[in-house]
């Protein structure tokens, strides 16, 4: 922390609120600071401008002379996550076509085995919530039966009077194709009912396919007064002199206003998690990595995510926290095994660790917040791994007796000392972290070898090394910014802005037909990206297209090339002939089978002023110097190791390292095993060989 | 039994890792098959799978939903090896489809087989199997009931190349197109199952060169000893002694009695379904290999719910079906529905077998599983064809029509519109109403949860769908029904109630509505008509007037139950929607007293032993325990029977008719009026279960 922020550059700070930490990353081009404060669970704001209080401190400033030189404050939040998952959403009405009320309920029939059972999914709405109204649309956007106006004041009043609803909205069948009566009905109750959130499925994302389109708008009209506690932070910045208005990060990676944060809350449901794979390609540029996966141990999770050819993986619709819907995200995998997740033995008398966590209240035992319950951070004090007095750079005294004593309670039901239930719980942590890792590559049919891991999260870089050689991958990249990675992403993400619109037609299509189409999608998106604040300048905007073959229900999503007439339209059926090929082998092509057009799809990205990884060159050689040593007890059947502490403080690019070494930065602890080699490169990032 | 012996074991971390891979390669055959597939069967409800087997035609892995696929494919495998042998070469597919004839589970759900080669050395099969649209026959869909015999069924295949040395065989493919009403859909989606079998078998090819091929062979035979070990130690946890439950597949009313005896045998089970009649002139005549894959695979999700499904999940099963009979027939016997009616009856009864001997064991892994009958058998599937504007045929299955609702479970109610409860993946998925629509010449009135008070109970069964369609687009729409329950519905568990049948109504626009008898072709839904459907489900589990009395009122705030149904089937006094404490205790009193004032006698009285009831509870039916050599009802404590006679003959006995033929009996606790069981049985026929352990049948003296 030896130069001070040069307060003439162009400052970016990034913040993600995590449900344990908020993290936040202040860069000025050309140096990096970074801090961590706890989360404020219910009051956002006070961990943001804690943690941004304390990154100002280390800059050499204070938050009131930095503010107004932040010329990109970025913000990634888990308030939508929190909602969605402590299922503390807003109650919803929902308004829909007579005769299919009963479709939210019936899920698609979709199950999810549970430990032998095949359960449907937990609803966001009880069945007395939802109310029919006589209307019908056909496939054609045809009006088979008008809307009936004054049913839908009548279920209004029902829902809001009687059901007490705190938000509304309305889905009908087909109103992907003509949203007449959808908007109608919208506007009816809007008048009827000033200030209450009124959602139509349609206007925010016209897909076919009616059940994942409502539960989307449900999704938005659940957490609709979820970001309550963000537009409280935005005045308080505002006051203290920030001069450009904050950028939310949404599920896909990019960065929205908060205006448009406010119109589909549930776009940031994956906010932070995105934030961070967004942050992971720039580590994976910056190393020339092309082929990675992400491990993100976080306070209350595992998160996976992949990254092949340098793209990160996207999906279009998914299952949220146990909510099915459509959404286009960065495609990440939660297990529920994080630093907080709390350690049990269940009926069978076996040791089980999380889904339930600690949180950031009471938190850890460790953390001597009144927490009992022994969590995966007190297994990681009496295991040896965290030092107790280093913890957050010293910041945070860890109370060990604490830790050991929690450890001994759960081992008084397993009949096991303190120290081999901590080792109990590493082992079991670790196994679900490999398990949902082993899942992904299955999944996808890839070989691990072929992957490096990016190693995220506080502790993450304890468990990645362990991780790696059980899947047979040979490098891990640790980060110097490993424990803010997702704040990181919030600095630097682009803005990011996706519209596609149904189009259902066979190739050729009349290029007539594409055109207005295709002309309003980014007419569309020019708007949104110029309502988030981009200057036409700055405007990128790529065609795309989902095609198949005709009635497939897959579609490959395609980068469209060059216009809309009939050549290219041949490209791009030749373009898909040629993927689909490669894909499922020449076998499964039937000649002359006709290709459909589903979607066209504009993505506008934004050019912002955003931070960059600092590059230094590679003075250092040899080793670090020492700091210490720490006994790492490794469970029954290996005595405990003397391990060589270094301190993050002292490490510099060219460095290198053997384990068993620990390091203990900042916010961050490393472990690297014995027979582990490692070395600094140029951006900071621990580079270990697994053998 | 495999040569294998324990010292040339692999260690556990490789074979977890071929045991992922292997799963993967499966998992990415069957994805590759749903994202190439055109028909909304294989696409969008999953009505397709990619099984690996080992040279031999023994099960190693398989993905996809349908798990009664898994069980076929080795058949199928050793029907090709048998004719083709020792001229197999790489580069070879194979297709089968003939039930009687090396095919699986009926014409349209075609097999596609491929040899994988390590140089010139056979190591594994890939085959792939998806229900085809149209296979030919006497109506669209090739899934006729009317078809008397397997020749009028469908076009039939025995096992014949599709490719030769990799070479497009196209004589076959142009006898296939030739016969098939939709020959450009079928095609398609046989190109999936070839696409899904290339895609499976280079991944598995690639596994077994990095291992080499003698280390991925042995590492195939580990893995299935050890699920077989570990089947048989769970096998081992069910209390030696013979099980039976009895049940019926109906034709219009004629009844076919499918019985299956389960004897439990140290790490054996035997499934014994002697007794069963002889084959019929009706479409649902099976075969041996259909009901040991749906008996293993519904048995083993209980069973091995944590395990995926392996040849060593076989090996401790045995299954003994009559020859001629409809478990076991021979050409000509039709058998378009051979994995339906008698099919899944046959494996319904075998898992509640297992059921039974579980209720009767000590708890055990799988303990928690405990279930009413599996639901499959509530379902009403059907086939509509029509012609499009260019008078070519086109056609689809609404699947829909198989979203009935499950059993209720010991701990919990039924789920609606869905009736595998208990399995390890969820089978079929419903498609939106959007797509169904904008594929075919159709608009749907409603789609809802049937209410009613079938499947009542502590814990209800859940509701089937309830939908009505009409042609949209199109003058009229030709189809056939296939519901499994006319009018037999499946039994409830521990005093539950039986659940509800399949009825399917025409409305005319002008002649009124007429009900459809669930097996009929030839319906035809004209341009002002519209077909409704209710689908039937699953038995409740526990009495009725035990269920909490706030859940009753919620499901008449619902509009699920009435106010009366709620007062005469639950005994819950329901007003202004909520459950009146006082009201409900009188009236449930009020019941059970009615119930047993109208009881006959039970049939055999245990008299009390005086002071003899020696030694601890032992499980014997839920709420029924033994102690010593009586059975006793667990909640009242009331001597129902002496060793070994049938628990349920000390029971007063309640009956209802349920249509002129069938009877509703209740068993009631001849203290208290409390449901024990509730059984549907063909007039004047004996109880439908019986449960005798080893300790009951020969208990010590």
């Amino acid at each position: 922390m030896a130069s001070p922020l040069n307060e003439t550059a162009a400052a970016c700070i990034g913040v993600d609120v995590g449900g344990t930490f908020t993290d936040v990353v202040l860069s000025d081009g050309t140096r990096t600071w970074r801090a961590k404060a706890p989360s404020t669970p219910g009051e956002l704001g006070r961990g943001v401008l804690a943690a941004c209080r304390l990154v100002a401190e280390r800059a050499g400033t204070t938050l009131e002379a930095l503010l107004p030189a932040v010329s990109r404050f970025g913000l990634g939040t888990t308030a939508v996550t929190n909602t969605i998952a402590a299922r503390t959403g807003r109650r919803v009405g929902l308004i829909t076509t007579g005769g299919f009320e009963d479709l939210v309920p019936i899920a698609r029939a979709m199950r999810a085995p549970s430990n032998g059972w095949l359960l449907p999914p937990t609803s966001l709405i009880d069945r007395e919530w939802i109310v029919g109204v006589p209307e019908r649309i056909d496939r054609n956007g045809e009006v088979l039966t008008k809307l009936d106006i004054q049913a839908v004041r009548a279920a209004g009043r029902l829902l809001v009077a009687e059901r007490g609803v705190e938000a509304l909205m309305v889905s009908f069948l087909w109103a992907c194709v003509n949203d007449s009566h959808e908007r109608t009905a919208a506007d009816e109750l809007r008048l009827e009912f000033p200030g209450l959130t009124v959602l139509s499925a349609a206007e925010l994302h016209p897909v076919i396919r009616e059940y994942e389109r409502t539960q989307f708008a449900l999704l938005n009209a659940y957490t609709s007064g979820a970001l309550a506690g963000v537009d409280q932070l935005v005045a308080t910045l505002f006051d203290l002199g920030l001069p450009h208005p904050p950028l939310l990060i949404h599920s896909g990676g990019g960065a929205i206003s908060v205006r448009e944060g406010h119109r589909v809350p549930a776009s940031l449901a994956e906010s932070g998690p995105a934030a961070g794979v967004v942050a992971a390609l720039a580590v994976c540029e910056a190393a020339g990595v092309t082929e990675a996966v992400t491990g993100d141990v976080g306070g209350t999770s595992f998160d996976v995510s992949m990254i092949t050819a340098g793209q990160p993986h996207r999906r279009s619709r998914g299952n949220l926290m146990g909510v099915w819907t459509a959404l286009p995200m960065v495609d990440i995998d939660s297990v529920g095994a994080g630093g907080g997740s709390i350690g049990w033995v269940d009926p069978l008398g076996i040791l089980r660790v999380g889904p339930k966590s600690a949180g950031a209240s009471p938190g850890p035992a460790c953390y001597g917040r009144g927490g009992t319950a022994a969590t995966v951070t007190d297994a990681l004090v009496v295991l040896g791994y965290i030092d107790p007095t280093g913890f957050l750079g010293g910041e945070m005294q860890l109370d060990e007796r604490a830790a050991l004593g929690a450890c001994a309670g759960l081992g008084e039901q397993l009949g096991t000392s303190a120290t081999e239930t901590a080792w109990g719980i590493w082992e079991v942590a670790k196994a679900s972290m490999i398990r949902a890792l082993r899942a992904r590559f299955a999944e996808r049919g890839m070989d691990p070898r072929q992957f490096t891991m990016i190693s995220m999260g506080g502790c993450g870089a304890l468990f990645s090394a362990a991780i790696a050689r059980e899947l047979h991958m040979r490098r891990v990249l640790v980060p110097e910014l490993a424990s803010v990675l997702s704040a990181f992403g919030a600095a630097t993400s682009d803005i990011r802005r996706e519209r596609s619109k149904l189009v259902g037609t066979m190739i050729p299509a009349d290029p007539a037909l594409l055109r207005p189409i295709v002309d309003d999608l980014i007419e569309a998106i020019r708007g949104d990206l110029a309502a988030d604040g981009v200057p036409p300048e700055l405007m990128s905007i790529g065609l795309g297209a989902d095609l198949r073959f005709h009635r497939q229900k897959f579609e490959l999503a395609m980068d469209w090339p060059g216009d809309i007439d009939e050549e290219s339209q041949r490209a791009a059926m030749r373009q898909f002939t040629e993927e689909y090929a490669a894909r499922y082998g020449r076998g499964a092509l039937v000649s002359g089978a006709p290709a459909e057009i589903v979607a066209m799809r504009a993505i506008g990205a934004g050019r912002t002023v955003r931070a960059r990884l600092d590059r230094r060159p590679a003075e250092a050689s040899g080793t670090p110097p020492v700091s210490g040593t720490r006994r790492i007890h490794q469970g029954p059947q290996h005595p405990p190791v003397e391990a060589t502490v270094v301190r993050g403080a002292d490490i510099r690019p060219g460095h290198a390292l053997t384990g068993p070494v620990i390091v203990d930065a900042a916010d961050t602890t490393i472990w690297i095993p014995a027979g582990t080699t490692a070395r600094v490169d140029e951006f900071g990032t621990l580079d270990l060989e697994i053998r | 039994m495999t040569a294998t012996s324990e010292q040339e074991r692999l260690d556990g971390v490789t074979l977890e890792v071929l045991r992922s891979r292997l799963q993967a390669t499966a998992e990415e055959g069957a994805i590759t098959i749903e994202r190439t597939a055109i028909s909304p069967v294989i696409a969008e409800s999953r009505d397709y799978s990619c099984t690996l087997l080992e040279a031999n035609g023994d099960l190693i892995v398989a993905g996809g939903a349908i798990t009664h696929h898994f069980g076929v494919c080795g058949h199928a495998v050793r029907a090709t090896l048998a004719k083709f042998g020792g001229t197999i070469t790489p580069g070879d597919m194979f297709f089968a489809n003939d039930p009687h004839n090396g095919g699986g589970l009926h014409a349209q759900d075609v097999l596609v087989q491929l040899p994988v080669f390590a140089g010139d050395r056979l190591i594994a099969w890939v085959v792939n199997s998806g229900h085809m649209l149209d296979m030919g026959g006497l109506t669209f869909g090739s899934w006729s009931p009317e078809a008397v015999d397997c020749y009028q069924e469908a076009l039939r295949l025995p096992p014949v190349r599709l490719f030769r040395g990799g070479t497009e065989q196209s004589d076959v493919w142009d006898i296939i197109r030739n016969n098939v009403r939709v020959p450009d859909i079928v095609e398609m989606d046989l190109r999936s199952l070839v696409a899904g079998c290339d895609v499976a078998s280079g991944k598995l090819l690639g596994l077994a060169q990095a291992m080499g091929p003698e280390q991925f062979l042995r590492g195939l035979s580990n893995l299935k000893e050890l699920a077989e070990q570990e089947m048989r130690r769970r096998i081992s946890a069910l209390t030696d002694g013979v099980y039976r439950y009895i049940t019926w597949t109906e034709w219009h009313g004629e009844l076919f009695r499918v019985p299956c005896t389960l004897t439990v045998s140290g790490d054996c089970l035997e499934f014994d379904f002697t007794g069963a009649p002889a084959q019929t002139n009706h479409f649902f005549n099976s075969k041996p290999h259909i009901i040991e894959a749906q008996i293993v695979g519904d048995g083993s999700d209980v069973l091995a719910f944590d395990l995926p499904l392996t040849q060593g999940m076989f090996a401790p099963v045995t299954v003994k079906v009559p020859a001629n009979s409809i478990v076991n027939s021979v050409p000509p016997a039709p058998v378009a529905s051979a994995h339906i009616d008698v099919a899944l009856n046959a494996s319904m009864a075998a898992q509640q077998c297992i059921m039974l001997a579980m209720a009767a064991s000590e708890p055990f892994d799988a303990t928690h599983l405990l279930c009413g009958p599996l639901a499959p058998t509530a379902m009403g599937i059907s086939l509509w064809s029509y012609t499009t504007p260019s008078g070519r045929p086109d056609g689809w299955m609404l699947l829909d029509g198989s979203l009935s609702g499950s059993s209720a479970g010991y701990d919990r109610d039924g789920t609606d519109l869905f009736t595998f409860m208990v399995a390890r993946k969820p089978i079929i998925e419903a498609i939106d109403v959007e797509m169904l629509e904008w594929w075919y010449p159709v608009l749907t009135d409603y789609k809802k949860i049937r209410s009613g008070t079938f499947g009542a109970g502590r814990y209800r069964g859940g509701a089937g769908c309830h939908m009505q369609f009409r042609p949209h687009g199109t003058d009229q729409l030709a189809g056939s029904l296939i519901a499994v329950r006319e009018e037999f519905p499946l039994a409830g568990t521990a005093g539950g109630q039986p659940g509800a049948t399949t009825e399917f109504i025409l409305h005319h626009s002008d002649a009124g509505d007429t009900p459809i008898p669930g097996k009929a072709s030839g319906v035809v839904v004209g341009d002002r008509d519209a077909l409704e459907f209710r689908l039937g489900s699953g038995g409740g589990h526990g009495d009725p007037l035990e269920r909490d009395p706030d859940q009753v009122a919620r499901e008449v705030r619902q509009g699920r139950l009435t106010v009366r149904q709620a007062g005469d089937v639950y005994g819950v006094v329901v007003d202004e929607g909520k459950a009146g404490p006082g009201a409900t205790e009188r009236r449930r009193a009020g019941l059970l007293a009615a119930r047993l004032g109208a009881a006959v006698p039970a049939r055999r009285a245990a008299p009390e032993p005086d002071g003899e009831a020696a030694g601890p509870d032992l499980p014997l039916y839920p709420g029924v325990v033994q102690r010593g050599s009586h059975a006793y009802a667990a909640a009242s404590g009331a001597c129902l029977a002496r060793a070994p006679d049938p628990w349920t003959d000390g029971c007063p006995t309640i009956e209802r008719a349920v249509t002129a033929d069938l009877t509703e009996r209740s068993y009631l606790d001849p203290r208290t009026g409390r449901a024990l069981l509730v059984e549907v049985v063909p007039n004047g026929h004996g109880c439908t279960i019986a449960t005798s352990p080893a300790r009951w049948s020969r208990p010590a003296v």
